[in-house]
């Protein structure tokens, strides 16, 4: 479970996120929307330790992110916007030191990472260096590496962008997949995704919850999504 | 505790050497160690030769002479290489994006920082082993004082720990490339030139406190073929200070 509690961040005088409280149940998937600049990477950034907040909390399973930074990390798998990657080393290897950073036993290696690579159809590029990677090939080498550690939380950052159709559908299926075990909060442009496999939904305007609630209560009224968004974004 | 230490420690490691950049330093390296050794070889084989015409009994002594004037060669060289290779540590992480992996993984700063020294450490332990090739080369017709020559390289390696520190430092106060290799330069300068405050002051107490903040000044005492506990607390925690600091700076990426 995930909470946001009041979270606000300051970069100088921008307020990038004022004041949000929002949270995520287990088992259950959130759609954090919002246009470019709304402040859904920086609360990402803050979700996962990257930056610090301004004010307010986040409690990752009752572990705040900010006073037990190491209890909180360790059940989160993260997607940057830019997927951190290792260019010279080969794709087996880089999962092989996301293994060793999260400390995962030596026993449970090979299968973690066999399954990231099973798990994002990585099979035919596992022993090339990442650099020589596609764009697509690269995202996923990203995603596959939230997964490794096991992870009860994944946060993703546009996951989708740079896929091919296929991996779209695929990735759809993978998250849907994920969500009987995981808490996963994904943010993304792309409206027609949330309404397949999202749950929640909240949607930030100018570092502001401007709306939040189920996919359902959200779509009353027959409005699709896309009326909401740009209705609550105007 | 120690798993995503020795995990970056071999990160790094593999990363460096596949990477192409790395192997032309170490050959430029070589190519430098081996003219001035062999400078030094020729004069060394010179003023021996004068000095027997001279005097009977007793030749130049070959640690003095050679090892020991090389090993301050190769400690310079080194220098300049260790500021180049610093942009490894966090500069490079920072502009390809991928600190965030270390940023939010498990682990403590200090950890991280710790790896990095690991990483730095042992890169001039494979550049100091590498130097060692032309000195021990000798031994396949003559005899070196071993003992002599283990100390002054031990000395060499401690003294680059504290240089590979603050290039530590460096890289981890910017993401730009250059400047960071400039900052560590400057840093390695400053260090390179502690000793001089020495010369600069009449206080007999200023001259004392200089003499021992210098490094090169503990590094002689190594090549002598004294193993002095002081400098190697001192080198040490000098390097360790390096550390705590960039612990800081990397800390503060977070508040950023
Ligand atoms: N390091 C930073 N320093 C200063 N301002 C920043 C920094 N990072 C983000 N901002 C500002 O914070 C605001 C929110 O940025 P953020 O990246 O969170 O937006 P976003 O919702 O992810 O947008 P997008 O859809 O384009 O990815 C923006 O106005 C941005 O300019
Ligand atoms: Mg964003």
């Amino acid at each position: 479970m995930i909470e946001v509690k009041s979270l606000s961040k300051r970069f100088g005088k921008h307020w990038a996120v004022k004041n949000t409280t929002w949270s995520v149940e287990d088992n259950r998937l959130l759609g954090l929307l919002g246009p470019n600049g709304a402040g859904k990477s920086t609360t990402m950034k803050i979700m996962t330790g990257l930056l610090c907040s301004s004010e307010g909390q986040v409690l990752i399973d009752g572990y705040d992110i900010l006073t037990h930074p190491i209890e909180a990390k360790r059940r989160i798998g993260y997607l940057p916007e830019t997927p951190p990657l290792y260019e010279e080393l080969k794709v087996v290897d880089f999962f092989d030191f996301v293994c060793g950073i999260k400390s995962v036993d030596s026993s449970q290696r090979s299968r973690q990472i066999d399954q990231a690579i099973e798990k994002m159809s990585l099979q035919e590029v596992a022993f090339k260096p990442i650099r020589v990677l596609s764009k697509g090939f690269k995202q996923r080498v990203g995603i596959g590496q939230t997964l490794i550690g096991e992870p009860s939380i994944l946060i993703l950052d546009e996951p989708s962008v740079g896929l091919d159709p296929h991996q779209v559908v695929e990735l759809r299926n993978i998250i849907k997949g994920l969500k009987k075990d995981h808490v996963i909060v994904l943010s993304t442009h792309v409206l027609s995704e949330v309404e397949q496999i999202c749950d929640d939904v909240v949607i930030l305007d100018k570092g502001e919850v401007k709306i939040q609630g189920t996919l359902q209560e959200l779509k009353t009224g027959g409005r699709s999504l896309e009326d909401v968004f740009i209705e609550v974004t105007r | 505790m120690m798993s995503p230490i020795l995990a970056i420690l071999k990160k790094d490691l593999t990363a460096l050497f596949t990477n192409s950049m790395f192997y032309l330093l170490t050959g430029i390296c070589c190519c430098l160690w081996g003219l001035f050794f062999s400078f030094e070889l020729y004069a060394f084989v010179q003023k021996s030769y004068q000095l027997s015409t001279q005097v009977q009994q007793g030749g130049l002594n070959i640690h003095q002479h050679l090892v020991s004037s090389y090993i301050v060669i190769v400690h310079y060289i080194l220098v300049f290489i260790i500021a180049a290779l610093s942009i490894r540590f966090f500069a490079e992480e920072k502009k390809l994006n991928t600190f965030p992996v270390l940023l939010t993984s498990p682990i403590t700063s200090w950890q991280i920082v710790f790896a990095k020294w690991l990483v730095g450490a042992s890169l001039i332990f494979f550049l100091l082993f590498i130097s060692a090739i032309f000195p021990l080369s000798l031994l396949t017709f003559m005899s070196l004082p071993i003992k002599l020559f283990l100390y002054s390289y031990f000395g060499v390696f401690v003294v680059l720990c504290v240089y590979m520190s603050a290039g530590l430092l460096a890289s981890s106060l910017t993401e730009s490339l250059i400047v960071c290799v400039v900052l560590s330069l400057m840093f390695n300068i400053c260090l390179l030139l502690m000793g001089v405050g020495r010369e600069l002051t009449d206080s007999l107490i200023f001259q004392e406190l200089f003499g021992f903040l210098a490094i090169d000044q503990h590094f002689a005492t190594f090549r002598k073929g004294i193993f002095s506990f002081s400098s190697i607390v001192y080198l040490l925690s000098l390097s360790g200070l390096f550390g705590l600091m960039t612990e800081r700076v990397v800390e503060y990426h977070r508040w950023r």
